[in-house]
């Protein structure tokens, strides 16, 4: 019987039963698996707390007939403070149904996982603009996906003096001009695309080193968004959730 | 492949949680080995059940009475209130005949990946019963999970205005557990909450 051993992430925890649960776990070597773990949810189980949701651990899964199965999991951060308040636990929630959709099976990416430990890490502790993080984790994620948006100059023309506009179906940046023919187009203001760029150019831990006002965050996540929704193609509920958690959909 | 009776019988069994095409097929085959005294019992029982329960308007806990029994015991202690997640918890906690005071269920937990806001929970319910006063202290007794605790946080939050006393229940190792296998978080609220003996 094949045993797989991975260092690995809970994304979803979905119960079945009276003590069994199904698990979406990132693990850093094999993608995202879909594992049961039989009686998870009683409290003396040994896989109780690595199951958790959010929890970071050592996992080893086991091969069934439909999906794996958890054998053991050892916790080593549990990120609980995620559940100090609603928003925090919006945030990850979200930032892990991302995660769960974009990554497939037996895609393997270092630098992703660990920028979900570092996201993770700042929603759960950190005192920071929790939508500067989002921002951050979701501009980074395309990038390890290949789909970073061109931040150099106009897609269309290279021009890089009056680049005023960004474009997820463009891919990128687009100037005064360019832009007439491109509808969806969003104006961007000189501090957003400092920011984007900051967060582009800069390593993982890095990226999120960042102050922005106010006004930029607001743009600056309503540009992640269109980029997220016009790349994955869904809107994502969790998303939904958490604009209405934070009260944006009032905003609006 | 079978007759329609026992199809539509097997579907509906089927139907309910827990129970695969294999099982409901043996439910079926037994109900039909019934008599249809035994039957007719058994069909009274779930129409009943569906017809007399009701959510307590106190508690909102599932009964048949209004106010229920607990809530309607004048010997309770009506300035303690212990929130659950579910009407089963309530079964749990009264299974220790320790608490004597009265509870609120919730029914489910804030949970964004389900979509279950606070507006969703019976929180609004809640807020009524603190607010018509005599409640001294709130008890959550949400499930230690991190939906459990998220929700116990946004309660306490919302409660603390109104100047009562906001508890949580203890978490800590299990009766019969074994402490190697204890994880962190669970050792650190073990010792956080560690009394003297």
């Amino acid at each position: 019987m094949e045993l797989i051993k991975t260092d690995g992430v809970v994304l979803k925890r979905t119960n079945v039963g009276d003590n069994d649960v199904i698990l979406t776990v990132f693990t850093a070597e094999y993608g995202v698996l879909k594992a049961s773990a039989r009686g998870a949810k009683s409290l003396k189980s040994r896989l109780a707390a690595g199951t958790a949701l959010f929890t970071y651990g050592e996992f080893v899964f086991g091969t069934g007939k439909s999906m794996h199965y958890v054998r053991s999991c050892e916790p080593k951060e549990s990120f609980y403070n995620l559940a100090t308040n609603i928003e925090r636990l919006a945030f990850a929630t979200y930032i892990a149904d991302l995660t769960g959709y974009a990554v497939k099976e037996e895609k393997v990416d270092q630098r992703l996982f660990s920028l979900l430990l570092n996201t993770f890490y700042l929603l759960a502790n950190s005192q920071r603009e929790l939508r500067l993080v989002k921002c951050v984790y979701e501009l980074k994620l395309l990038q390890y996906m290949g789909f970073a948006p061109e931040l150099s100059g106009c897609v269309r023309c290279g021009d890089v003096s009056e680049i005023d506009f960004l474009s997820p179906q463009a891919g990128g940046l687009l100037c005064t001009s360019c832009r007439r023919a491109e509808d969806h187009a969003r104006p961007l203001s000189e501090p957003c695309l400092i920011a984007l760029r900051f967060i582009l150019y800069s390593e993982d831990k890095k990226a999120f080193a960042f102050q922005a006002s106010r006004m930029v965050t607001d743009e600056l996540e309503d540009h992640m968004e269109a980029f997220i929704r016009s790349y994955m193609d869904r809107d994502f509920y969790a998303l939904t959730y958490l604009n209405m958690i934070l009260g944006k959909n009032d905003r609006k | 492949m079978y007759a329609l009776p026992i199809a539509r019988l097997i579907e509906e069994f089927s139907k309910m949680p827990g129970i695969g095409k294999r099982t409901a097929e043996r439910l079926a085959y037994y109900v039909l080995r019934l008599s249809r005294e035994e039957v007719q019992s058994f069909s009274d029982a779930l129409i009943a059940a569906k017809d007399q329960i009701t959510f307590c308007p106190v508690c909102q806990n599932l009964t048949d009475q209004k106010p229920c029994e607990i809530c309607s015991n004048k010997k309770r202690d009506h300035r303690i209130i212990c929130v659950v997640e579910n009407p089963k918890d309530v079964l749990a906690m009264e299974k220790t005949r320790e608490y004597k005071g009265l509870y609120h269920v919730l029914h489910g937990a804030i949970s964004p990946m389900d979509g279950i806001g606070p507006d969703d929970l019976k929180m609004k319910e809640l807020l009524e019963r603190i607010n018509q006063g005599g409640v001294e202290e709130v008890i959550m007794a949400t499930n230690p999970n991190i939906e459990g605790e998220a929700t116990a946080m946004f309660v306490a939050k919302l409660l603390r205005p109104l100047g009562v006393r906001v508890t949580r229940i203890a978490h800590g190792i299990p009766v019969g557990g074994d402490l190697e296998y204890a994880d962190e978080v669970t050792l650190t609220k073990a010792l956080e909450g560690r009394h003297e003996i």
